[in-house]
């Protein structure tokens, strides 16, 4: 299962330029003694390589989020804000004894529920991995539809099996309401309930940025699959600025089953509405509009602001 | 690239050589070349000229050059071409230091960085092959009054001027010190106005200015023949309008500092050698302006550093010169966005991405006289261009239009020129060609969502763009008879790869009311053409009179006429000059102009004619002291007008009266 990690921000090649080009006060000729010689230069960009793969986890950047127990294990979980929202959240947790040894057992799964007034739903979960063995992380994500409020909450349950046992851990999730939209529930032209969210960017550049979304198709009250081979068509605009677009970008489309990526370019910082559009494996559009005069925005669409 | 180093090294080789044959000859200024042409700007201190306005604007000093077009925007901060090519295609030093503006809409061309007490004269070389750097039209060099060693003395001027159109108000002061070895000068210029009035009364908002200039030189000579210099000049104006543009300026601020050694040697050679480094900063503005789609600050920093050194010699036959530049310059604009309700978010972006220009230049120029009545000048000149992008946000908001967008972007820029002089008897005629290959500027490669308010497209700029090449053909013939002279004169540019936004569809308009997006390629040809005549007639020892004109032409592959072609203009003058008196009568006018470029945002033109007139009266005593006072009219008649080089059709100035006196001591 292929799951992408939060990427580094490289800066390094610049630095030196940041240094040196870094001008608000007036400066004096030693800027002019290294460069009035000069014919041509190269500097140095290149950044280090990409810090995110499957198998490093930079535990600066996780931060507990709330500890899952029971008899004999505690669970502590993970996110890289500390925090569960809704939408896409990439999730990260070790089982540990009482005494603090980290185990790693086979057969993971688990099972997110809402609890409502009247009834109770699931939401999109993910399979469960190990990411480092040698420090005993699992992962996997969850997408949630809603948030917790006072009468109705969230919990989650994981069920492990050690030596033959099983054993479940259960608690209750505090999942906060994003600022930004990033996950949609909808029910397509073809009459099925779908939940699409948004992975990436979780941090926006200007420039071409890798837009990544997760699609589920909600067969019951708790049981979401990955969709395969759909696409999302992108048209991210400026509402704020006379709905104006940016370049190039490109359709999201199927990586892994649930998974699509693609290209979203962001020309300025501020507040963009990214419209999408559904098509399925046909290429029949199930939800979603096109972007016109009379139509600013889509009925799908993910918001993006820093 | 080798077969040119090997060209250039050959040439310099066989002008070294033939030093060796010296031919006897004083006289060489008999023969001036018609591809330089200059204007004085400051009367020197010894000077018996006075000009019709001396205390002028640089802009108004600039326009009196027939190669020069100036650009209006507003009543500040015009910006001069040369032989109808765009800005982009000429260069323009001060004292042969390169100044880069730091705005992308071009509010803040490098002549509004100086006062017109700073400078001495303004020349321009015509043609791609100049020492002013690598270019297609020519180069403009501003330069720096000079300290006079030998006065031995203090000398102080006063100046103050008013004008009644726009209530100009113009004063200033400046001292000088000699003695034989060290000489100092420091003068300081305030030149204020409220809003003009076009022809009719219209009164033209957003058009004020405030600027202060303050100028520091200070020399020594410690041996004799040779000089050192440093120099300083601040310029700094504020609240300035730009009434053809969606925003004004709230500062524009400029450092100018300089260290020059001079050395002249017994036989008459010179060596000057300088170190320069200038700081700009700029910043626009929207906040006087009522009615804007979306608020923004629109800052700008272009600093620039570097250094030349020049060799002149004259030896037989031979007056040769070598230059040999070099300067860097870093150049940043950003732009602010700011949302309607105080929860949105503020929206920013890079419009110039932070790019460093890296520029060498080697350049030598000979002219050989061949016989008593037959000069040949040669010129060639060599550069390395190169561009990095410093801002890595910069360098990414750029990727978005070219994927493979390379951070570093090289090339090699070469020039030549050769012209022929001919003087026989009372005729002169001179005929020449020359090439040249200029690099994109800043906005043309790396231009991010650049609105030009003339067209309504925001411009997107194209680093992969080829060189701009061209061939300049020249040739002008004069004639001198009894009491009257004539000049013909024709210039072609043939241009290949000529750099201009062509629109793209696909993309869309980022600033809000736009029509689309542009982005700048290169047209397989355009050409340019000007003529200029000239005629001159003294009827007496006092009186004169002087017509000249012009006419141009410009086309180019696909997109049809150029943009900004002057229609034919002329100008008629009259003078009578006495000892202490100057009474000046001048009518200037031109033709409709239909050859206009609709898909550019130009309407046809309207042809106008002007009056005006001024007299000039100075009165000297004990030798050094001098007053000067000149009263003046332009536009009389309050004529309604506007040129080919307003920007977006702004109506030119109406009446307005000028009195200015100048007291020297």
């Amino acid at each position: 299962m292929f799951l992408v990690f939060p990427q580094f921000d490289g800066r390094c090649g610049t630095l030196g330029a940041q240094f040196f080009f870094s001008m608000n006060t007036i400066n004096t000729y030693t800027t002019f003694l290294f460069t009035a010689i000069l014919a041509s230069i190269l500097f140095l960009t290149g950044c280090s390589s990409d810090d995110s793969t499957n198998n490093a986890l930079p535990t600066p950047h996780f931060t507990l989020v709330t500890t899952l127990s029971n008899a004999e294990h505690t669970l502590p979980i993970y996110t890289e804000s500390g925090t569960l929202k809704t939408g896409y959240n990439a999730m990260f947790f070790q089982i540990k004894t009482t005494e603090g040894e980290l185990l790693q057992p086979t057969e993971i799964t688990w099972k997110p529920t809402m609890q409502m007034q009247h009834m109770a739903h699931g939401c999109p979960a993910s399979e469960i991995t190990l990411a480092n063995s040698s420090s005993a992380y699992h992962q996997g994500y969850l997408v949630f539809q809603m948030a917790s409020n006072d009468s109705e909450f969230w919990s989650l349950t994981i069920t492990y099996t050690v030596n033959g046992t099983n054993y479940t851990a259960s608690g209750t999730i505090v999942v906060e309401q994003s600022p930004t939209r990033t996950v949609n529930t909808f029910i397509g032209s073809d009459n099925t309930r779908y939940v699409a969210a948004m992975a990436q960017p979780t941090a926006p550049r200007i420039g071409t940025n890798v837009m990544e979304t997760v699609l589920y198709r909600m067969e019951s009250m708790h049981q979401f699959t990955p969709v395969a081979d759909y696409r999302f068509l992108v048209d991210p605009r400026m509402p704020s600025m006379g709905n104006h677009s940016s370049p190039s970008n490109t359709p999201l489309t199927s990586q892994t089953p649930g998974w699509y990526a693609g290209q979203l370019n962001l020309t300025m910082t501020g507040y963009w509405k990214i419209n999408l559009q559904l098509l399925n494996a046909a290429d029949e559009p199930l939800y979603g509009n096109a972007i016109t005069a009379e139509t600013p925005s889509s009925s799908l669409y993910f918001e993006v602001s820093w | 690239m080798k077969n040119w180093i090997l060209w250039w090294t050959l040439w310099v080789s066989a002008t070294l050589l033939s030093h060796a044959q010296p031919h006897p000859d004083p006289v060489w200024d008999s023969i001036p070349s018609i591809q330089l042409e200059e204007v004085r700007i400051s009367a020197s201190r010894h000077s018996k000229e006075e000009h019709k306005k001396p205390l002028g604007s640089i802009d108004q000093h600039l326009q009196s050059l027939e190669a020069v077009q100036m650009i209006r925007r507003g009543n500040y901060a015009w910006e001069p071409q040369l032989n109808g090519l765009s800005p982009d295609r000429a260069v323009v030093t001060l004292d042969g230091m390169r100044l880069y503006g730091a705005c992308t809409d071009k509010m803040d061309p490098i002549t509004s960085y100086v006062e017109t007490p700073n400078l001495a004269k303004a020349k321009v070389h015509n043609g791609p092959s100049s020492a002013g750097g690598a270019s297609i039209a020519g180069s403009l060099d501003l330069e720096r009054t000079s300290l006079d060693f030998d006065a031995n003395r203090w000398n102080g001027q006063v100046q103050a001027g008013y004008e009644t159109n726009a209530q100009q108000l113009l004063y200033g002061a400046g001292l000088h010190y000699s003695n034989p070895t060290y000489a100092a000068e420091i003068q300081f210029t305030q030149r204020q106005a409220g809003n003009y009035h076009a022809g009719n009364r219209e009164e033209i908002s957003h058009s004020q200015f405030h600027k202060t200039n303050v100028a520091a030189t200070l020399g020594a000579r410690w041996k004799p023949n040779q000089e050192w210099k440093a120099d300083l000049i601040y310029d700094r104006a504020v609240d300035v309008g730009y009434p053809a543009l969606p925003m004004d300026v709230s500062l524009a601020e400029a450092v100018i500092t300089s260290l020059q050694y001079k050395r002249t040697f017994a036989s008459n050679s010179v060596w000057e050698s300088k170190v320069y480094y200038n700081s700009i900063f700029h910043q626009m503005d929207d906040s006087d302006r009522p009615d804007v789609p979306i608020r923004m600050d629109m800052p700008g920093w272009s600093h620039t550093a570097g250094a030349y050194s020049k060799w002149k010699s004259q030896r037989g036959s031979h007056r040769w010169e070598l230059h040999w530049t070099g300067h860097f310059n870093y150049a940043k604009a950003e732009m602010t966005m700011f949302g309607t309700s105080p929860t949105d978010v503020d929206m920013y972006m890079l419009t110039w991405p932070g790019v460093n220009t890296y520029y060498t230049d080697v350049f030598t120029t000979d002219q050989i006289r061949l016989t008593n009545r037959v000069r040949l000048n040669l010129s060639v000149g060599l550069a390395s261009h190169t561009n990095y992008i410093a801002s890595q946000i910069g360098y990414e908001s750029n990727q978005i239009f070219a994927p493979n967008l390379e951070r570093t972007k090289s090339r090699i820029l070469k020039r030549a020129s050769s012209s022929v002089d001919v003087h026989a008897g009372d005729w002169k005629l001179t005929s020449g060609i020359g090439y040249g290959e200029r690099a994109p500027s800043v906005s043309e490669g790396y231009g991010f969502y650049l609105y030009n308010s003339y067209d309504r497209f925001d411009y997107i700029g194209n680093p992969d763009l080829p060189e701009e090449r061209a061939w300049q053909v020249h040739s002008a013939i004069s004639h001198q008879g009894n009491g009257w002279h004539a000049r013909l004169k024709a210039q072609v540019y043939f241009l290949q790869d000529y750099m201009i936004g062509r629109i793209h569809p696909e993309f869309s308009a980022m600033t809000i009311g736009a029509a689309g997006v542009k982005k700048y390629e290169a047209l397989a040809w355009a050409h340019q053409l000007q003529l200029n005549g000239e005629l001159g007639y003294q009827f007496n020892a006092h009186w004169h009179m002087h017509t000249q004109w012009v006419y141009s032409l410009g086309k180019a592959k696909e997109i049809g006429n150029l943009p900004s072609i002057q229609p034919l203009t002329g100008r008629l003058l009259a003078a009578y000059h006495a000892n202490k008196w100057k009474v000046q009568l001048d009518v200037e006018g031109a033709t409709d102009q239909p050859k206009v470029n609709a898909a550019l945002g130009e309407a046809p033109l309207k042809g106008y004619v002007l009056a005006g007139g001024s007299v000039m009266r100075s009165w000297t005593w004990r030798t050094e002291q001098k007053l000067t006072t000149q009263l003046g009219i332009e536009n009389a008649f309050d004529q309604r007008y506007t040129t080919f080089a307003d920007w977006n059709r702004l109506p030119q100035m109406g009446r307005n009266v000028y009195v200015q006196i100048m007291v020297n001591w």
